[in-house]
């Protein structure tokens, strides 16, 4: 292969690595947001906390990585319906700027909870991969990109089929779509609510948990991710989860494409630039919400 | 006529949003196998009257029976479960599931075995909403989307169907097939109440009617008696 | 009535007190950022100054008197940096003042030096411009980026046997001077540029960036990244498959980097002022003092407050008195021989003369391969 072209293939292969995580994060803001109506600003911090609970287990406790990875994600679930059935139930007919008010102190606290237990150094899961890269020809990636690729696109998978196929994923949608008609149907609204805010911070630890293991986790990570899962929902579409995994994976290419063949400084501009597209000609986003 | 048993009864219903009063001592009954009507100009407050029995908002004071139990206060989710269908007010389908979504999501409460058969029997009552049953609800005519919202409504098996203003912004022959439908569903043994500002419509189909004004029940009896009365004739039949 | 003369007496004897020590002893300020976001590295000067106070005192301190530490918390922050400093002149009459760390916090406790005549001397700060605004009474131990590049540039490329280089750095004041001032010393030692990419204090991940580098065939990457992106920086370049040498300023040779990278810290070389592993008996000797009491081997900024509260010290033993003016022209005269080796200051009071170090990690040590002096600019 010439070198520009494995050049090309390397970054669309950085693009999607970052693009699927990208996009199974956004899957579980966009989640909260349309069927909550809640803008969740400590979204970053499931993700943040499913990386330190992961390592903590892995590298503090010596359990098994593939099985502290689920574990950790069962963890991050526990406190996040903790956190709905104690905080978030009891705002149910708040105004979005009460309900943005108390996720962005949620934010600076679970941030500063992570701080106490776990310090402020960045932290790498231990992954049991060889470390060695591998090339295909001049490509390289290494066995834990590869896995991280395959979990994150697989739960995207299991998300949308979950969303689209199962009783609970429909039911879902319909208090998305129509809370009072949902309601007449027997949908137990504020059932609905806690799987979607478990739902959401599952795939957001899930992304923290796999991610971790190259990407070192800090307790200031939290913020940076809310940011680009915001990036995310709004090119997507606010609510939509086709919105989220496609524009999850466009930010990713985007950001690798764009630093790649542009000054690298420019690299974040780039999303908040397509959002500033999106925003002048689709407004709602490339997709509705569904 | 024999005494028929009494499905649903509000006693004394009362209710405020904010602080305004929109609805005054409000009290009415409907027994197994009628067809109730309650008619009333606009903001009179009869979509409060079935938000209130289907449980999404509650009386400040008075009592709501169902069966002879008392249901004031219950969330929505337990009040279909005892057999209450709400068909509400501007359809309130899910524009982006489809056909076949929300008849499933209508049995939301079932797990019995027969939900397939019901499905099949609101195609034939319905026979557009087969054609139509991957598609979109939000692509629906106006005509199909009352369809749906009925048949999602009947999905759960339900011995009291509530109708807020099924005919509303629907095409006269549309409206006709909608009254011939509902009159169905009373024959085949359902009790319904009727909610319409189309008096004409509402009457004709139903045993006894209620007329509502500014929250209280000003007028109560049978169907023919208020046909035939000049105060409702001249205010809601057009002269 | 009891309780009243109570909280008299007690707030008397809180007023006198500062008073009443204030022969008895010497007193240096120190503000330091112990919270915020450099907390860390903020606690490690303080707890070393700490440690180098006893020390000092055991051997009998200066001027026949105990030395005496105020110590401040100015969090990385100028406004809390200039309430502390103010507050360590004007209540406990401190006669010289270490700090601050962050540049811009040391930039503003400049200010109220020259305010009260009070020498201040930083040991951390490296922005060019501090030295440069003619301020009598700040003082620079440390060697700013573009000093350390024209010290360390020509020597790259032989010791890294490498011609190619590639910079990748913070995006940031100092990344910046780094891209500005390094490629030319570079250059006169036989090297050549080849790319110039920068990465966000934001950024998480920095595979484009690695991509584009990588594209650009170097014999060498220089970095410039604190201790959180250079963990990430230094696995990512690995992982993508790339082998040549990475150089950095920074976190490179830290322990806390070296522990959290763990193998891909292996052959990495940093560009440091102060590294724990420099053979020379006053450094062997702080090292075994230092890991026996603070439980670690000492960072760049303990290496730095060693440097700065000793040049104070000195200065204010060969002034012969407390007055701050005095000491502030003895600190001109300075010619302090420590860990690093000969320290001068120049007519901006820039420090030069001391020795920097190419330190290449093996085993988790960070060795010293080569050295460089600092010239005198
Ligand atoms: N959410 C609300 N908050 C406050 N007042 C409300 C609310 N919803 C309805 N109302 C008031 O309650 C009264 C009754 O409204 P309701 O919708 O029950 O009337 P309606 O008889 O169904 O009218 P329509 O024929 O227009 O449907 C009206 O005066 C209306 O303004
Ligand atoms: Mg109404």
């Amino acid at each position: 292969m010439s070198a520009t072209i494995t050049i090309l293939a390397q970054h669309l292969l950085n693009g999607v690595l970052i693009g699927c995580a990208y996009a199974l994060i956004a899957m579980g803001l966009t989640m909260i947001f349309g069927v909550m109506n809640i803008a969740n600003f400590a979204h970053g911090e499931f993700y943040m906390l499913g990386g330190f609970v992961a390592f903590y287990l892995v590298s503090l406790m010596g359990l098994d990585y593939f099985a502290a990875l689920p574990l950790a994600v069962a963890i991050v679930v526990a406190l996040a319906i903790v956190l709905q059935h104690s905080i978030f139930r009891r705002l149910r007919e708040a105004p979005m700027m009460t309900t943005t008010l108390v996720t962005i102190g949620l934010s600076i606290l679970l941030e500063n909870a992570a701080l106490l237990l776990w310090g402020p150094q960045p932290q790498s899961i231990p992954t049991p991969f060889p470390t060695k890269p591998l090339s295909f020809f001049g490509v390289y990636t290494t066995p834990l990109y590869l896995f991280c690729m395959a979990v994150t696109a697989a739960l995207i998978v299991v998300g949308h089929v979950l969303i689209r196929r199962t009783r609970m994923g429909k039911a879902m949608r319909a208090t998305f779509q129509n809370k009072e008609s949902a309601a007449l149907v027997g949908i137990r609204i504020d059932r609905i609510y806690a799987y979607a805010f478990a739902f959401g911070a599952a795939l957001a630890a899930a992304a923290g948990a796999v991610l971790g293991g190259f990407i070192p986790v800090e307790p200031a990570t939290g913020g940076i991710i809310t940011l680009k899962a915001f990036v995310v929902v709004i090119l997507g579409g606010m609510g939509s989860f086709v919105g989220a995994i496609v524009g999850g994976l466009l930010l990713g290419l985007a950001e690798a494409l764009g630093a790649g063949y542009m000054p690298t400084g420019w690299k974040d501009a780039i999303g908040f630039f397509a959002v500033i597209l999106v925003l002048l000609f689709r407004p709602e986003g490339l997709f509705k919400r569904v | 006529m024999h005494r028929r048993l009494r499905m649903l009864s509000l006693a004394n219903v009362t209710l405020h949003r904010g602080r305004t009063r929109v609805l005054d001592d409000v009290s009415l009954v409907v027994d197994e196998g009628e067809l109730v009507a309650l008619i009333g100009a606009n903001g009179a407050g009869k979509t409060t009257v079935l938000r209130t029995i289907s449980g999404i908002l509650k009386p400040s004071t008075g009592t709501i029976t169902f069966r002879g139990k008392p249901i004031q206060g219950a969330d929505p989710g337990a009040i279909v479960r005892l057999g209450i269908a709400h068909c509400p007010e501007e359809r309130k389908i899910w524009p982006d599931m489809s056909v076949q979504e929300h008849l499933e999501l209508g049995a939301f409460i079932r797990n019995d075995g027969d939900v397939d058969a019901d499905m099949e029997r609101i195609f034939e009552t319905f026979p557009v909403l087969k054609e139509r049953r991957e598609q979109l609800a939000g692509t629906l005519s106006g005509g199909q989307q009352q369809m749906l919202a009925i048949g999602r409504a009947l999905m759960s098996r339900p011995s009291l169907v509530l109708f807020d203003e099924p005919s509303l912004g629907l095409a006269p022959i549309m409206v006709e097939t909608i009254g011939t439908m509902i009159a169905g569903i009373r024959d085949r043994g359902a009790t319904v109440l009727l909610v319409e500002q189309n008096a004409s419509l509402a009457l004709r189909l139903a045993d006894r009617a209620y007329v509502l004004e500014t929250g209280r029940i000003t007028l109560t009896g049978p169907a023919q008696a208020m046909i035939e009365n000049p105060e409702v004739h001249r205010a809601y039949l057009g002269g | 009535m009891r309780t009243l003369k109570l909280v008299l007496a007690v707030a008397v004897s809180l007023a006198v007190a500062p008073l009443a020590t204030a022969q008895e002893t010497v007193r240096i300020g120190v503000v330091q950022p112990m919270t915020g976001p450099v907390a860390y590295d903020g606690n490690i000067y303080v707890n070393t100054v700490k440690m180098l106070v006893d020390d000092l005192n055991a051997k009998g301190g200066v001027l026949g008197k105990k030395i005496e530490l105020v110590i401040e918390d100015g969090a990385c922050n100028p406004a809390q940096s200039v309430n502390a400093a103010e507050k360590l002149v004007v209540r406990d009459k401190v006669v010289g003042l270490l700090g601050a760390f962050c540049s811009t916090s040391t930039a503003a406790v400049m200010e109220v030096a020259k305010k009260h005549k009070v020498p201040l001397i930083t040991g951390i700060s490296t922005a060019a411009q501090l030295t440069e605004q003619g301020n009598p009474y700040f003082f620079r131990a440390v060697a700013t980026t573009p000093m350390l590049g024209n010290a360390f540039g020509p020597v790259l490329p032989k010791a890294l046997n490498a011609k190619r280089f590639a910079f990748l750095t913070l995006n940031d004041d100092w990344g910046r001077s780094m891209q500005a001032s390094y490629p030319k010393a570079i250059e006169s030692g036989g090297g050549q540029i080849v790319a110039n990419e920068f990465f966000q204090q934001s950024d998480l991940q920095f595979l484009s960036q690695i991509t584009k580098v990588k594209a650009a065939n170097p014999d060498a990457i220089v970095l410039a990244a604190n201790t959180q992106q250079a963990v990430a920086l230094s696995k990512q370049i690995r992982e993508l498959g790339v082998t040549v040498p990475l150089v950095g300023e920074g976190a490179w040779s830290s322990d806390s980097y070296i522990k959290l990278a763990g193998p891909a810290a292996e052959g990495v070389y940093g560009l440091v002022e102060y590294v724990y592993t420099i053979k020379s008996p006053i450094n062997e000797a702080f090292v075994k003092e230092f890991q026996a009491k603070l439980k670690e081997n000492p960072s760049k900024f303990a290496g730095a407050a060693h440097n700065v509260l000793h040049i104070m010290v000195d200065a204010i033993g060969r002034a012969g008195t407390t007055d701050p003016e005095k000491i502030r022209a003895a600190l001109e005269k300075t010619d302090y021989n420590g860990l690093v080796g000969n320290i001068k200051f120049d007519a901006k009071h820039q420090a030069y003369g001391q020795t920097v170090y190419l330190s290449l990690v093996k085993n988790g040590v960070p060795d010293v391969v080569e050295t460089a002096k600092i010239a005198k600019p």
